[in-house]
């Protein structure tokens, strides 16, 4: 049997922490997580924010799951280090985003359509070897421009390789086919090494 | 090791994936550093009230959903049925005691509730009225108090040991320290539910059950070994107080002496 020390109530100073937190057995664990949340859940609506600018209802659902993944993954955030943390922890609240996304989706309660959506053809996304390992140097220059993709293919690229979401949770999120998504990447991509090459010989 | 990185050694990626998986790494640590510029510059330039309000319309959130929590907790689990016969359910009491206790608050200040009455006299053919405090009956409530209502008497010796009160629940417990040092098991615990999610259930195995008055209105009395259970409505609110290891006499006054807090006194 389980029973809550309301001490953690009145920890954080005074702030009414997550029931999820106050379910924690440990009182390490759960006054590590109140830390971690204290300090960034600005970080935390940061990242709803971006997913869902317009939506309040959504965004406390998203820092809401969020500290309750915190709270699942308590262990292995311990293992992070300090430095580590707070791109551990947006990648945290980008797969709660993610995951809320996917289930609106589902209950098509938006369509997230493309907005320069056009013919689709499925590219091979394996290229020679020789052509993809990205040496340290090489993916600087594309982190550089990076941003010169636009909002969609960054979204693209950030799904597939921070979120390491799979062709068909993306076609999900975007309300995309598989074969659309994984086109859509893999275009991306190419947009992105060619903006990096361009940028490379102009120096 | 990141999130996304221990996802990737459980799923099929191809040798272009795990390229850029790399980039989505260096990725992250940008946008995640740039956010904490974002959010140290907003600071600095006070432009925090669409967080400030988001957080707190959040924290109501958490104390709603704590409100409920507690409240469903610390009445249907302390009394359930689950763990039927008298010494389990002492054992329950027992163990909420020990987890809740030490707790609880550094109650560091209260306000003062005034009981007023009135007085009449008459003296030289002349009966006169006079509404006025009666200091020895106002008492002291906890700041954190939100509940509507407070027992103003407690007895000697006992001190709060553990404070909830949400909008909707509130709890105070008062141990006798000398007691509970000696024994483990002297208290006297004061519930106020003013939402409808209460439910008690008790073991009627070995418990007596009768009717009283408390404040006029009928309440169960349940007796169960050395515990004593008072539960009534004034037909706003559910008051239950539990007590244990004290006199039938004392759970009667504690229970009487259950006043409203008028929260204008608030110093």
């Amino acid at each position: 049997m389980q029973w809550i020390d309301p001490q953690s109530i009145a920890a954080a100073g005074g702030m009414a922490v997550p029931l999820a937190i106050l379910m924690l057995e440990s009182d390490d664990d759960r006054q590590f997580v109140e830390t971690i949340y204290s300090q960034y859940r600005p970080l935390l609506y940061k990242v709803a924010r971006q997913f869902f600018p317009a939506d309040s209802q959504e965004m406390e659902d998203a820092v809401s799951n969020a500290v309750v993944n915190l709270c699942r993954y308590c262990k292995t955030i311990r293992s992070v280090s300090e430095d580590k943390l707070p791109a551990y922890l947006v990648c945290l609240a980008r797969n709660v985003c993610n995951a809320q996304l996917k289930k609106l989706a589902r209950q098509q309660k938006i369509t997230l359509a493309m907005e320069d959506a056009e013919e689709m053809e499925d590219i091979a996304d394996e290229r020679a070897m020789h052509e993809v390992v990205l040496s340290k140097h090489n993916a600087m220059e594309m982190l550089d421009s990076f941003e010169h993709l636009s909002k969609r293919e960054r979204e693209l690229i950030r799904l597939r390789h921070i979120d390491m979401l799979d062709y068909e949770e993306i076609g999900q999120i975007l309300g995309l086919s598989y074969g659309a998504a994984r086109t859509a990447v893999s275009r991306a991509k190419h947009k992105l090494e060619d903006i990096a090459r361009k940028q490379e010989e102009s120096l | 090791m990141s999130i996304a990185l221990n996802n990737a050694l459980t799923m099929d990626r191809s040798l272009d994936d795990m390229a850029y998986d790399y980039l989505g790494q260096m990725l992250l640590q940008k946008e995640t550093e740039e956010l904490l510029r974002e959010l140290e510059k907003e600071q600095a330039d006070g432009l925090t009230g669409e967080m400030d309000a988001f957080f707190a319309q959040q924290e109501k959130r958490h104390q709603k959903e704590m409100s409920r929590y507690f409240c469903r907790r610390n009445t249907k689990r302390l009394f359930t049925k689950t763990l039927p016969g008298l010494g389990r359910v002492a054992a329950i009491v027992l163990a909420v005691m020990i987890a809740v206790g030490g707790v609880a608050m550094a109650v560091s200040e209260t306000f003062r509730v005034r009981v007023l009455e009135l007085v009449s006299n008459l003296q030289l053919g002349i009966l006169k009225y006079e509404f006025r405090e009666n200091r020895e009956a106002s008492f002291d409530v906890p700041v954190e108090w939100i509940g509507s209502h407070y027992p103003a008497w407690i007895p000697e010796g006992y001190e709060i040991t553990n404070l909830i009160s949400y909008p909707g629940y509130s709890n105070v417990t008062f141990t006798d320290p000398e007691i509970a040092e000696e024994t483990g098991a002297s208290y006297a615990d004061f519930n106020i539910s003013e939402q409808d999610c209460t439910v008690i259930e008790f073991d009627m195995q070995r418990a007596e059950i009768s009717k009283t008055l408390i404040q006029g209105f009928e309440a169960d009395l349940i007796q169960i070994s050395d515990s004593v259970y008072l539960l009534w409505t004034d037909g706003e609110a559910f008051f239950q107080i539990g007590t244990r290891n004290m006199s039938m006499e004392d759970t009667l006054r504690f229970a009487n002496s259950t006043y409203p807090v008028w929260k204008s006194d608030k110093k």
